[in-house]
């Protein structure tokens, strides 16, 4: 009997050592994992990361714009214009295409080879200057402290992968699920007025078709996005705040983007229709993100 | 037995649990930031060492020696001769024009510098104050600690201060010197050189005296006086953001100015009649019903004053305060400028012609007139050169529109213009109403608004509507790009504020009110609005009106741009002007 208690008392005993164990491990790498997205977090919004130390990632992100940068095209740290508008970052980790004309970009460690090291035009300047950029966070007392944490197992951690890597567990932080709609969608309908409601029907309707290439983005879900004419069809996740619209920047305010797809498709939207839309639309406003302040500048909020 | 094996079971969990959680402690990284934060601000935004740069030396001197004067402040001595001095003189002698040189707490010297003297205008004087002719003076003075500027109104021949008001984070027009120097460091910078590739000894930068700002140093939102001698190469313009209260470079940006065939300029030379005639004295007009004064300020653009039609007041004033043009919402960086008169300012977009009065003709019939200033850089349309203009609208009917534009081009494609118009409604039993769904809602308290795709108008188009002394109202029409001048919407901010009898909140001539990039409400009216909102039911009210206007280069679309095109073997300029204000549409 004593034998048969010692046996389960040991078996108790090594159960818990190993729940010990799986428990330590999963915190060490929670550790590891919030250690790199802060360290990603610094990078992303620091000059230093630019061979001319003129830009940084929020430089064409910024968070008040879910993270778009509200012009046409961005400039790159050599002061001429990219090509493309830039993209909203919120949700990017539930994506599965990154960039506005290639389907080929498929994960997030390809896209930021191209801030990195495009040349026509420079973004961020990194071709034939990356142990210059180097140098100066390996030579920083407060890089030195955060490199160490989100790498401790390596002697030498200043280089480009780990770079990219902890920009990438920062960006991946970005998520802003919580829009009203979303909400309402989840069954709470006062979130959403008569007009939203009116326009998410008449969104959805087949007079404009608009569901027919905008897919809602699922929550927490992995999002598969369409190209239609070689260009992604964008999420309208916080479509209010990120104008201006389409792939080139070209249309300068909702009213205008209207006017684009009357033009194309005879929609005769009225102005009620309009205020419809524009009130669905904000309903997909999700600016909550903004209250965590481990997602904002960390040289403005510590 | 039983007992004890569970007791022992317990201890091993909580040993286990203690273990645990003492390892998570040891595990849980340090707060970074934090550390971070100081030591980023110690690295990279504190002075060197060791300035070696023999003007940086001498003006640390300086500042230091000033510091152990009886009133640690910098006299202006560059021009106004005797009459400068004795105004400082006065108005240092005054304990409430001095109020801040030192620190309210500790009682220790803050540096502080006298950056103008001028011979007090109309636009300067507070009601009630009676001088002989020239016998006032206007001295303004910065306090590099605070941020703040002091303005005061003295009389030298009765040798005393009449009115004095003190403006937190605001900064006047800066004088030669500065500018001098801002250029200095900028020329000698080594930053500068290695991304210029050369040392711009024979290049003049331009806008050296415009302030500026820069996210993520002492300059951001204004809080130091900066400002951006900008060197021109190629397509791109090269910002060299200098920090005047640090004396040193804080950071370089690049703006695209957009492609250009040729160089060719509309030089203008300042007309002397405009500083005679428009800045020192006051003008009337009387036309079609409509009665006014207009005086050309020294950095609060073309003001009306004095308005009314038929005989019945409506505005006691109206003018340009600034013009913040931003280039960069994320890294905020651009200027921070003012129009006004030539000689009393050192902007460097000035009139350089007179006012002009013109009729406004719709088909065949006159329906009104328009009062339009025009303001230029010298090498405008050249990069990184400006040119405003200022449009007052008076139709016969009673209706008015004030308006302003930006005639382009600027120093970069992707730039956002926001001009700061101040408007005074006559009367003192005014009441604000805004267009909602349930109909007319009365502000109440100070507020402000942002004009939005989902903003709501009448069925006429007003969003708002102000009434005057319960006898007359206004409906007041925002931009939505159907004036026909080529403007593509307002997209405005509008505050409401109590007009104060007690303390100067812009009647007379504002300096710079805010700072250039701020992509929020915060635009520098804010700063009339109270903690605590004050009730803004049946009094005396302020309308600011801020549009943003965004510029456009691209074939097509052009907007707030300005380029110069070949015909007939000549190079001519064209310019695509982006107009904005609102429509005053009295209620029948």
């Amino acid at each position: 009997m004593q034998q048969k208690q010692r046996i389960i008392g040991l078996i108790i005993a090594a159960v818990c050592v190993g729940l010990f164990l799986i428990n330590e491990e999963s915190a060490a790498k929670q550790n590891l994992e919030k250690a790199r997205a802060n360290l990603g977090r610094h990078l992303f919004y620091d000059t230093r990361l630019s061979y001319n130390l003129t830009k940084s990632c929020v430089s064409c992100h910024d968070p008040y714009l879910a993270f778009t940068d509200g012009y046409r095209t961005s400039s790159g740290a050599d002061g001429y214009n990219v090509k493309h508008n830039a993209l909203s970052l919120l949700n990017v980790k539930y994506r599965t295409k990154y960039t506005w004309a290639n389907p080929a970009v498929v994960s997030l460690q390809m896209q930021i080879q191209f801030p990195f090291f495009n040349e026509h035009p420079t973004e961020l300047g990194w071709k034939g200057q990356e142990q210059i950029i180097l140098n100066r966070f390996s030579t920083d007392a407060n890089y030195q402290q955060l490199f160490k944490l989100a790498y401790p197992n390596q002697k030498n951690p200043f280089n480009t992968h780990n770079i990219q890597e902890a920009i990438i567990a920062f960006e991946e932080q970005l998520v802003a699920y919580n829009a009203p709609y979303d909400q309402y969608l989840k069954g709470n309908l006062q979130v959403m007025n008569q007009q939203a409601i009116a326009g998410l029907k008449l969104f959805g309707s087949n007079k404009l078709g608009c569901m027919k290439c905008h897919v809602w983005e699922q929550p927490f879900e992995t999002n598969v996005a369409n190209f239609s004419s070689g260009i992604r069809i964008p999420s309208l996740r916080n479509v209010m705040i990120t104008a201006p619209y389409m792939h080139d920047g070209s249309l300068e305010n909702i009213f205008a983007v209207f006017q684009h797809y009357e033009k194309k498709y005879s929609l005769n939207l009225d102005d009620k229709e309009q205020q419809e839309l524009i009130a669905f639309f904000n309903a997909l406003t999700d600016t909550s993100y903004l209250s965590n302040k481990e997602l904002l500048n960390p040289f403005q909020y510590q | 037995m039983l007992k004890i094996k569970i007791f022992s079971l317990v201890m091993l969990l909580s040993m286990f649990q203690i273990i645990a959680s003492a390892q998570q402690k040891k595990a849980k990284p340090k707060k970074p930031a934090a550390v971070y934060l100081n030591e980023y601000r110690a690295g990279l935004m504190s002075s060197p060492k060791v300035d070696t740069n023999w003007f940086i030396v001498e003006r640390k001197k300086e500042i230091e020696q000033i510091l152990k004067d009886s009133l640690p402040v910098k006299w202006c001595k560059e021009k106004g001769g005797e009459q400068a001095i004795l105004a400082q003189k006065i108005a240092l002698a005054d304990p409430f024009f001095t109020r801040y040189l030192f620190d309210l707490k500790t009682k220790k010297p803050l540096w502080n510098e006298i950056f103008g003297v001028y011979p007090a205008r109309p636009g300067d004087i507070k009601k009630g104050i009676t001088s002989l002719p020239g016998s006032l003076m206007r001295v303004e003075m910065y306090n590099y600690a605070n941020n703040l500027t002091t303005i005061g109104i003295v009389d030298i021949f009765k040798l005393k201060l009449v009115s004095a008001d003190h403006y937190p984070d605001m900064q006047p027009d800066i004088p030669s010197s500065l500018i001098q120097l801002a250029e200095r460091i900028a020329i000698n910078a080594p930053e500068v050189e290695k991304a210029l590739g050369f040392k711009p000894n024979s290049q003049k930068p331009i806008m050296s005296s415009t302030k500026t700002a820069l996210n993520r140093t002492k300059c951001e939102r204004s809080q130091h006086l900066c400002v951006a001698p900008t060197f021109v190469q190629g397509n791109r313009a090269l910002w060299a953001i200098v920090d005047l209260t640090d004396n040193r470079l804080v950071g370089l940006r690049w703006t695209n100015t957009g492609t250009d065939a040729a160089v060719v300029t509309e030089r203008k030379l300042q007309n002397e009649t405009v500083a005679d005639c428009y800045c020192e004295k006051v003008n009337s007009i009387n036309k079609n019903g409509w009665n006014m004064d207009y005086l050309l300020t020294a950095s609060d653009g073309l003001q009306i004053s004095n308005v009314s039609f038929n005989d019945k007041r409506i505005l006691n004033s109206a003018k340009l305060v600034d013009w913040h043009v931003s280039y960069s919402g994320t890294d905020g960086f651009g200027y921070s400028d003012a129009v006004g008169c030539p000689i009393y300012s050192q902007a460097a977009v000035v009139a350089t012609d007179p006012p002009k009065i013109a009729e406004i003709v719709e088909g065949d019939s006159v329906v009104g007139f328009m009062l339009e200033q025009k303001f230029f850089s010298e090498l405008w349309p050249g990069p990184c050169n400006y040119s405003y203009s200022q449009r007052y609208f008076f139709y016969n009917d009673g209706r008015f529109r004030i308006t302003c534009a930006s005639i382009g081009r600027g120093c970069g494609n992707n730039g956002t213009y926001r001009p700061v118009f101040r408007i005074s409604f006559a009367g003192n039993e005014q009441n604000f109403y805004e267009y909602a769904q349930e109909g007319w809602k009365h502000w109440t308290k100070e507020n402000w608004q942002l004009q939005k795709p989902s903003t709501l108008y009448d069925s006429s188009g007003y969003q708002y509507k102000i009434s005057l002394n319960n006898s007359s109202n206004y409906f007041i029409e925002p931009g939505k790009g159907q004036f026909n001048d080529g403007g593509k919407g307002d997209n405005a901010y509008l505050y409401l504020t109590k007009n104060h009898l007690n303390k100067d909140e812009g009647e007379t001539d504002l300096v710079t009110i805010g700072p250039c990039c701020n992509t929020n409400h915060e635009q520098g009216p804010e700063k009339f609005i109270n903690a605590v909102p004050e009730s803004t039911a049946n009094t005396d009210l302020v309308l600011w009106y801020v549009p943003q206007m965004k510029n456009d280069d691209r074939p097509g679309s052009k907007y707030c741009w300005a380029e110069t095109y070949y015909e007939n073997g000549v190079y001519k300029i064209k310019a695509y002007p982006c107009f904005a204000g609102p429509m005053f549409v009295p209620q029948k």
